[in-house]
């Protein structure tokens, strides 16, 4: 099966001959028994055909590309922002600071200043799908119809389930007139233009078009971004092409095209990269980026916004319940070592944000590694020598944006027994670990465990810092696993909710950062890189703080 | 012949029927939920439900398994709960790609392994006997993870002659013999192709050796037959053994190939698994299973048959 879009003539023949590869002398010098298979590759890009930039991405196939991509954040990088827009997008045109929000079809918002739960946003007018159609604010609520209204036709569980737990405060849309749109939300939340952010703008014209489905829709999809859809071969390729037309456009794309090759296996794409197959791989394991900088290649590791934690219960059963061992555990924990452990391929945490963040705030409790403390900390309370803290933590053995997850874990363990805990592991793979995480603590699955090991997105302040310590969002309504609850925080966060204005909102996330970090809701451990491997002929390439990725700075120089 | 055809065939059924309610059981049975892979941990609960009914997982199992055999007799697969697509889709272009790899692997293989295994018992203690031995135990032991990785580092990091993994665009669908498709086989091709020619060159030797000890062999030695004559009646012999052990190894080089597609990103029916299992997609991995036992099982069905045509001593009838 292959999907391809007739509609675009100008892009790169789809062979791979021309353009994966270029020969070089010492294949040429290679003796004889190259010369039976040389004449079969194909010579040197010419110089007037612009190579594609080829990609291999980490995923066994390509997500599905429905506005809406599986895969979470690392599907929206690849299969979600290249074809589609937001009303707000992430700034992803900077790499030395967090990215913020920028406008995307949307001009501006304000909050109605007769209710607070009600949203205007002014949409950008003259902007076009990519087959053509207009995006206005019929096809805006269109895309809100389609996940929040269940009569709707373009309604469809399985993807409504991948985007609306992004926007939890967020129940729908209507039309003020042609150009502007009112966002309802179910209570005051001033984190909405950071929960609009993902949901994408898909054509209502190609998906009637193509029979009023979502299933037809992925194999000719259409969006507003800056690629289009070029063609599809399931768990073999996508092509992606220059969209010429793109309504900003300080940001057309400078390739013509890019190739999305999903290679699971890390060494794969390794082997990948340095077999000239492909110019760009990401997920970089931390033991091979030595060897691929040595062989020539170029990595590129910037932070994004994710840290590693175990996530801890504080039910009755649990030993975390005492803020003193969760202190003791986070004092145990040698940052240090776990960045020597990932060859370098992390930077020391001091909270759940990077300390340049302006959601940092002022916590008095200092993420460091003192081990003479925590074991004081555990004296008083109650623990010793003969009384070790004995404490159960589920981790995945792969997965989940952890590839050196055991690696880690065992290295935590052996530093928190150095001062007095008995740390055992449940092993599970990742699929049952969520199944398990969905639960909550309470569950019966979770009997025994008193804590989960994950990675933990802080890219909006609404996933991990909200949804996961807001006491009243305890499975199955949120993420908050372990039944965190401190009114503090509990009041900090329905502050924030109310803190309109990006100033008052940031100053207002700190706070909540700081109560968190005070309290020591969960053991932090480090903020992982994400790092990219890439060919020398790799041009522009620009990695921001963001778990998305830009796609339209690079090209094949 | 024709009983006996049609008495097979039925007997391949609930074979590859129990197979399938096995595989569906032992998913089941492992620990995690299937919806997990497809739905992120804090969608909300009514979503999630909406999710499971539309999926037919809200169903007690044994009805599940039901409903999904009355959709197999209709033809209809369902649909992968990771990529939505048709499983009947996927499975056609994943079992295209599999056949591919897996004839250009066992045509090459089986042909040199026959001919090292018939020198090697016709010279059998001598020389070549020793070498085709010590290579054949060696291709067998050889792990197929670590031959795809040596062969990548080789034939792709360092001379750049070969891609290191993927297949051309289009894959199975848009299929050429044209270098430019054929290269992306030549290595999963040579890593899976190294374990049959160990086992079968090691067959073919027992099995040649012991015609050649035969009475009739030297019954024909002592008539003054030339050893061309002599070779072509113990090929006669030979064949029918020889082809259930090739039946069996050809079977395991479309079935057992998960490892070597998973290192070269072949995407096949083993690829195709991998996802399947890791993911709990469960009607992509029922399916596939389903379609892999019937081609074992039909596979078998054909050595039987070849089997009776070349050996006209082996007779079959109703009863036997």
């Amino acid at each position: 099966m292959r999907f391809q879009d007739r509609r675009d003539q100008t892009q790169p023949p789809a062979s791979p001959s021309g353009v994966e590869f270029a020969q070089t002398r010492r294949q040429l010098l290679s003796g004889a028994a190259a010369i039976g298979v040389s004449t079969a590759f194909s010579g040197p890009v010419s110089a007037q055909t612009p190579a594609p930039v080829r990609i291999a991405i980490a995923f066994g196939d390509i997500p599905r590309l429905w506005a809406g991509p599986d895969g979470a954040f690392q599907g929206m990088r690849f299969a979600g922002y290249p074809i589609y827009d937001a009303l707000i997008n992430w700034d992803l045109d900077q790499e030395d600071r967090a990215s913020g929000l920028v406008p995307g079809l949307a001009e501006s918002w304000s909050i109605d200043p007769n209710n607070p739960a009600r949203w205007i946003v002014k949409l950008r007018s003259g902007v076009t799908f990519h087959d053509g159609s207009p995006f206005d604010a019929d096809a805006a609520i269109w895309n809100f119809n389609s996940v929040f209204d269940q009569k709707a036709q373009q309604y469809n569980a399985a993807r409504t389930a991948l985007i609306v737990p992004r926007l939890p405060s967020v129940s729908g849309a209507e039309k003020v007139d042609d150009s502007t749109i009112a966002v309802l939300t179910r209570g005051p939340d001033a984190m909405t233009p950071y929960q609009i952010s993902f949901l994408l703008m898909a054509s209502p014209a190609q998906y009637a078009k193509l029979g009023d489905s979502w299933e037809k829709f992925v194999s000719a999809p259409s969006g507003t971004g800056p690629f289009r859809f070029g063609s599809f071969t399931p768990r073999v390729r996508l092509e992606l092409v220059r969209n010429e037309k793109y309504w900003d456009t300080k940001r057309i794309p400078k390739a013509p095209a890019v190739h999305l090759q999903p290679i699971l296996d890390a060494n794969a794409r390794i082997a990948a990269l340095r077999s000239g197959q492909v110019d760009l791989i990401e997920t970089v394991p931390p033991a091979a980026l030595a060897s691929l900088k040595g062989a020539g290649f170029s990595i590129k590791a910037n932070t994004h916004p994710t840290i590693s934690i175990w996530k801890l219960s504080l039910l009755p059963d649990s030993p975390f319940r005492d803020l003193r061992v969760r202190k003791a555990a986070n004092l145990a924990v040698d940052r240090e070592g776990i960045i020597k452990l990932l060859d370098g391929a992390a930077v020391l945490a001091k909270g759940m944000v990077p300390e340049d963040s302006p959601w940092f705030g002022k916590p008095t409790f200092q993420l460091r590694t003192d081990p003479a403390e925590a074991r004081k900390l555990l004296a008083e309370a109650g623990y010793g020598p003969n009384n070790r803290v004995k404490a159960k933590i589920l981790i995945a053995s792969a997965g989940g944006g952890q590839p050196e997850s055991l690696k880690v874990n065992e290295f935590v363990q052996s530093n928190l027994a150095a001062v007095g805990f008995d740390i055992e592991f449940q092993v599970v793979d990742y699929v049952t670990l969520f199944t398990i995480y969905r639960n909550g603590a309470k569950a019966a699955q979770s009997a025994g465990i008193h804590g989960v090991s994950l990675p933990a997105p802080v890219q909006d302040p609404t996933a991990s810092i909200f949804r996961g310590h807001a006491s009243e969002l305890t499975p199955p309504r949120g993420t908050n696993w372990g039944f965190y609850n401190n009114p503090e925080v509990d009041e900090a966060l329905r502050q924030a909710q109310r803190a309109f204005g990006p100033v008052a909102l940031d100053a207002a996330i700190a706070k909540v950062h700081q109560l968190l970090i005070d309290d020591a809701a969960s053991v932090f451990f480090v903020h992982e890189l994400d790092p990219w491997g890439m060919s020398n002929k790799v041009k522009g390439f620009m990695q921001p703080k963001n778990w998305f990725s830009n796609l339209t700075s690079v090209s094949i120089g | 012949m024709l009983l006996y055809l049609i008495r097979r065939v039925l007997y391949a059924l609930p074979i590859a029927l129990a197979v399938s309610f096995v595989c569906f059981l032992l998913v089941h049975i492992a620990p995690g939920d299937p919806i997990s892979s497809i739905v992120p941990p804090d969608a909300p609960p009514e979503v999630v439900e909406q999710v499971r009914v539309e999926y037919g997982l809200d169903k007690p199992i044994i009805v599940q398994f039901g409903i999904w055999l009355l959709h197999i007799l209709g033809g209809d697969f369902g649909k992968s709960l990771m990529t939505g697509r048709s499983v009947a889709q996927e499975l056609s272009s994943a079992v295209g790609n599999t056949v591919i790899l897996g004839l250009t692997a066992a045509i090459p293989a089986f042909t040199i392994a026959c001919v090292l295994g018939a020198l090697a018992a016709w010279w059998r203690d001598g020389w070549i006997d020793r070498i085709v031995g010590s290579v054949s135990i060696a291709a067998v032991s050889t792990p197929h993870y670590w031959l795809g990785i040596v062969l990548v580092i080789t034939f792709s990091v360092f001379m750049q002659w070969l891609p290191a993994m993927g297949a051309p665009p289009g894959a199975a669908s848009e299929w050429r013999f044209e270098w430019d498709h054929i290269r992306f086989l030549v290595l999963p091709a040579i890593t899976l192709a190294i374990i049959p020619i160990g086992i079968v060159t090691r067959s073919v030797r027992g099995i040649v050796g012991d015609i050649l000890n035969q009475d009739f062999i030297v019954t024909l030695g002592a008539k003054g037959l030339h050893n061309r004559t002599i070779v072509l009646h113990v090929i006669k012999n030979a064949a029918p053994t020889t082809l259930t052990v090739l039946g069996l190894q050809f079977g395991h080089l479309i079935g057992g190939s998960i490892m070597v597609e998973t290192v070269f990103a072949w995407p096949g029916t083993g690829f195709l698994l991998n996802n399947a299992i890791f993911q709990r997609d469960i009607p992509l991995l029922q399916g596939t299973v389903l379609i892999l036992s019937i081609f074992f099982v039909t596979l078998n069905l054909a050595v039987d048959l070849l089997q009776t045509l070349l050996d006209p001593r082996i007779r079959r009838h109703p009863g036997q």
